[in-house]
């Protein structure tokens, strides 16, 4: 399972390399002659794209464990993710589906940040949104697409109850936690039917 | 502050409603908050005569008669954009603006940058964004060092990724020097928390508001000597300065008004 995810992010991936040569600003770190040039920014190359793109770089040479990400095919200010539930948690074999939306202040603010796969969680609300700190008021410029989603993959099984945006999943947590896994472990086989739909539709392109 | 935010249009949101994200609501109406500031106000304005500060508070005779001290001392001010980057917009400009005019300095802030980022390092900020920020700065600098122009200063300043990249690196700084010296500065920090804690939650986030401690770690981090004005409703006619590191001798000078930054120019 966690194979076929990583390749359908993959694929992705392709498609944006070859129509972005923005991601390519400082990269070699010289050619003097050009770099009055490419300091500044195109209305196409905004500081915002330039470091969505250096994320998107780094997620493809040096990908953090157990998440994928990847911009969408025309908008690289929206991200699709994936975040595999954390091993010997409840969560684990999930494969949970996220959308980030950037603004033009990326990364001075952080992305909105939401499940599109359904989440049985204590800080994860009805329509999917996160409270998590890093994602509201703790959050860092220094902090890049990978850290945002191992941030959130950690967050999984160590939820803070405080700060409740499911009550009953809080509730269910402290109080219940048979219940609680119970409910968790429903999730968990949801979130492979999306991509079990999705698989079938490739395959059926192979096919012919 | 000088601006009239009208928050008229602001969501009403009196009574708790269960589904709704509460997070998403707030976040949006300080977006709309922001975005009128970021309408009105340059990040860092042109150089104004300190007369623009006696109108200012025609109608005010404490601030006015204040403002009259300023006036044998200084004679421009250049007001920066009240978004809680305000000390940090200002002490970069000002800086740089006299880095321009001495070379020495220009030269020896360079070294110090170069050598900074592997400090930052050493503290734990991720290697790959921490590069990012330091090498936009080390660009700015390197670029001022062949230019250099006031003019060039000012589109910098202005611009906003440059600008606000130069911001989160002084950021970086603060919280760098700040938590290698946690030991004392630990004795000044509110509410309980450790050092690392004040860095996360009030230095490294961008529009978060400088404070005493902030400016203490950073020029003492870069090594400058930063003059404060305090123009308040403190007693007396004379203005409270203070002097950041106590030692030194000024080179940029800064004028507080509660919750905000403008830089002061020497007469």
């Amino acid at each position: 399972m966690q194979s076929e995810v990583r390749r359908m992010a993959g694929q992705a991936t392709v498609l944006l390399i070859c129509d972005e040569p923005l991601g390519r600003r400082r990269a070699s770190g010289s050619g003097s002659s050009e770099k009055h040039s490419e300091r500044r920014p195109s209305v196409m190359s905004t500081p915002a794209r330039r470091r969505l793109m250096r994320d998107f770089k780094r997620l493809q040479q040096d990908p953090p464990a157990g998440v994928s990400a990847a911009p969408t095919e025309n908008n690289i200010m929206i991200w699709n993710a994936v975040i595999f539930g954390p091993h010997d948690t409840p969560f684990e074999d999930g494969t949970f589906k996220l959308t980030l939306e950037f603004t033009e202040e990326y990364p001075n603010k952080p992305p909105t940040v939401k499940f599109v796969s359904k989440m049985f969680h204590p800080n994860v609300y009805a329509d999917g949104g996160i409270c998590l700190d890093i994602l509201q008021n703790r959050w860092s410029p220094t902090y890049d697409v990978a850290a945002i989603l191992t941030s959130i993959q950690s967050l999984l099984d160590e939820p803070n109850p405080n700060s409740p945006a499911n009550s009953l999943a809080a509730q269910l947590y402290q109080e219940n936690r048979r219940e609680y896994e119970k409910r968790v472990a429903a999730i968990v086989e949801q979130s492979w039917l999306n991509f079990q739909d999705e698989d079938e539709g490739e395959d059926m392109k192979k096919d012919t | 502050m000088e601006n009239n935010i009208n928050d008229d249009n602001a969501p009403k949101t009196c009574e708790y409603d269960p589904n709704v994200n509460q997070d998403e609501l707030i976040k949006a109406q300080e977006k709309q908050i922001a975005e009128e500031i970021k309408a009105n106000t340059a990040m860092v304005g042109s150089l104004d005569g300190l007369s623009s500060l006696e109108e200012e508070y025609s109608n005010d005779p404490v601030y006015s008669s204040k403002v009259k001290t300023l006036l044998p001392k200084f004679s421009n001010v250049r007001r920066t954009r009240p978004d809680g980057n305000c000390f940090l917009r200002g002490f970069i400009f000002a800086y740089l603006e006299y880095c321009i005019h001495h070379r020495d300095e220009l030269v020896r802030f360079k070294k110090y940058l170069e050598s900074s980022k592997e400090e930052l390092f050493e503290i734990g900020f991720p290697k790959f964004t921490t590069e990012d920020f330091h090498d936009m700065f080390m660009e700015v600098v390197s670029d001022l060092e062949g230019s250099g122009s006031i003019d060039r200063v000012e589109a910098v300043c202005n611009d906003a990724g440059t600008s606000d990249y130069l911001v989160v690196y002084l950021r970086l700084l603060i919280s760098a020097h700040l938590q290698k010296n946690a030991e004392f500065f630990s004795f000044f920090i509110e509410g309980g928390r450790t050092v690392e804690e004040f860095c996360k939650q009030e230095v490294e986030p961008m529009y978060r508001e400088c404070d005493h401690l902030h400016i203490v770690a950073l020029t003492a981090a870069v090594g400058v000597g930063v003059r404060v004005m305090y123009l308040d409703r403190g007693e007396g006619d004379a203005l409270v300065s203070h002097d950041f590191p106590e030692d030194k001798e000024p080179i940029i000078h800064l004028l507080y008004r509660p919750g905000h930054y403008d830089i002061l120019y020497k007469a």
